[in-house]
């Protein structure tokens, strides 16, 4: 983990602005962006803020060094998809033993699916913690319902018309919604797999530790 | 980040996401995360779509083929094919009629199935057969289902006509029933205030109620009293009720002997007398007056008239008037007597 001092994190701001409320403002932005993406790259959300300021701090170093930067966001990137890497790897490590890169051998054949009702239960949990605006329901319900096939896209244009907004708000809305409530339904499950060992094999497959 | 949008750029997405990508076009792209929000979501959805795609075996061929292959790679995604399964699950218990749609194209699909099935074990012959047959089949199907079609709108008609209806009345009683509620509301109100007043009502009523009885027997006694009087044969001449008399001052202490004559009409009720005082009378003293030797009046005020004269006034009874001579008494405060005077009176 590298030593955040008081030189590189003002130099990584004043990289970011020169002004320091909007440079603040672009350092909290880019942090959240960050976190975003470790989360959807399957990182458990417990762990991905340490991640995000891992990798921040290692940025910052770099610009102290003298490193020299052409684009902030694909530097910053690059050493991001590094610290997840370098996370993952050392986490299989803990639990296999294995020293090599994340790429687990999975049949094609979905083995969590047998259990489909413990996510189920979490999911009606974290859609009464999460979503409770009726809007943010009806647009997750609305949106997702793939079974309706092809009449799903009239069917979104018209609940983009419901709750007035474009078809790419919609889409990024449902986006965030169903990533918020992933996040939620993989530490749901994640507890009552602590709770009742017997999920705890199934939650192993499940991906939530990469 | 708009040209994502376009069809190479899904494809661009999708190699992405079968991880299809060399690790320079992989930065590359990733690169775009942070640069531009709503490519991330669209290649998040992107994923998303095809995760329950795959989670509802919509999947196949050489799409689904790489889907698996990806899988083998990316062991997160298992858990989004797992919250995917479960999210579908979710939709179908909120929207049930949607369940039933999904239903009837299954059935559809399996009666397609079977279809073939029967023309994969024809011979020629039969085969001849069997396309005649279903070629009636088929035209007998579109009939059908036109027919179908037919009734179906007109049962939708139907039911629309007979909603429409319903929601009339069921418009209509809720109309009445919110005036009847508005109606019990004011009712309700009404008798509450009245429960409220209902005892200072009583009070006020039992009150008029004695007023009125009190009235009843005043005018019972006036009805009484009007019978007992007499009734009058001639005019009545009103004797005044109030007379006046003015005594002036002689002058002399200790008793003036000139009389004067009063007369008064029987029924007067009060007599004013105003007696004049002798000139040295002083404006702050006070005068006691006796009539017949018997006190009827003291501290008695000096009264000055324009003209200076001084007088005490007093109001006597006729009753203690006497019918004939008459003696007035004035004294100071000491007690000393100030003036007298004397006069007759007749009573007619």
């Amino acid at each position: 983990m590298p030593v955040l001092t008081a030189n590189s994190f003002e130099l990584l701001l004043n990289r970011l602005d020169g002004d320091a409320l909007l440079a603040a403002e672009k350092y909290e932005t880019l942090r959240l962006k960050i976190i975003k993406y470790l989360v959807w790259k399957g990182c458990p959300a417990s762990q991905s803020d340490a991640l995000a300021d891992d990798a921040l701090d290692r940025v910052a170093g770099k610009i102290a060094q003298g490193e020299q930067i052409e684009n902030l966001n694909a530097y910053t990137s690059q050493v991001v998809r590094f610290v997840w890497l370098e996370h993952a790897r050392k986490h299989k490590e803990i639990v296999t033993g294995d020293g090599e890169m994340p790429e687990i051998g999975v049949a094609p054949d979905i083995e969590i699916l047998q259990d489909p009702d413990l996510r189920l239960r979490c999911l009606r949990k974290c859609l009464a913690e999460t979503v409770s605006n009726d809007d943010d329901r009806m647009l997750i319900v609305g949106y997702y319902d793939a079974d309706a096939g092809e009449k799903n896209k009239d069917a979104r244009k018209n609940l983009a018309e419901k709750l007035g907004l474009t078809m790419t708000t919609l889409k990024v809305k449902a986006c965030r919604i169903r990533e918020r409530l992933e996040r939620c339904i993989n530490e749901c499950v994640a507890a009552l797999a602590v709770t009742n060992p017997a999920n705890s094999d199934t939650l192993k497959r499940g991906g939530e530790t990469r | 980040m708009k040209q994502m949008n376009s069809q190479t750029s899904k494809s661009e997405t999708e190699r992405y996401l079968y991880g299809e990508m060399s690790d320079t076009e992989r930065e590359q792209l990733e690169e775009k995360f942070f640069d531009d929000d709503e490519f991330f979501y669209s290649v998040v959805g992107l994923e998303n779509e095809l995760v329950d795609r795959y989670a509802n075996g919509k999947l196949s061929g050489a799409e689904l083929e790489r889907f698996e292959r990806a899988l083998e790679n990316a062991p997160e995604r298992r858990a989004k094919i797992a919250n995917a399964v479960a999210l579908q699950a979710f939709i179908a218990e909120e929207k049930p009629q949607t369940e039933s749609i999904v239903a009837a194209v299954q059935t559809r699909q399996t009666f397609g199935q079977r279809l073939a099935k029967l023309f994969s074990i024809q011979t020629p012959a039969v085969g001849y057969a069997m396309a005649g047959l279903f070629i009636l089949f088929a035209v007998s199907i579109v009939f059908l289902l036109l027919d179908n079609r037919r009734k179906a709108d007109e049962l939708a008609q139907l039911q629309n006509e007979r909603q429409t209806v319903f929601e009339q009345k069921e418009k209509d009683l809720q109309t009445r029933l919110a005036d009847a509620q508005t109606r019990e509301t004011e009712l309700k109100n009404q008798i509450d205030t009245e429960r409220a007043t209902s005892g200072d009502l009583g009070e006020e009523l039992t009150r008029e109620r004695q007023r009125r009885e009190q009235i009843q027997i005043d005018i019972e006694r006036l009805r009484r009293e009007n019978s007992l009087r007499p009734t009058p044969t001639e005019p009545q001449q009103h004797a005044p009720v109030i007379a006046s008399i003015f005594l002036p001052n002689i002058g002399t202490r200790g008793g003036g002997t000139i009389k004067q004559n009063f007369s008064i009409e029987r029924g007067t009720k009060r007599i004013a007398v105003r007696l004049a005082l002798p000139d040295d009378a002083k404006a702050g003293e006070r005068f006691s007056v006796a009539l017949n030797e018997k006190n009827v009046a003291k501290d008695l005020a000096v009264l000055v008239s324009s003209g200076g004269q001084k007088a005490v006034q007093l109001t006597v009874s006729p009753n203690d008037l006497l019918d004939g001579a008459n003696k007035l008494t004035v004294t100071n405060a000491a007690g000393a007597e100030v003036s007298q005077y004397v006069f007759n009176m007749q009573k007619r």
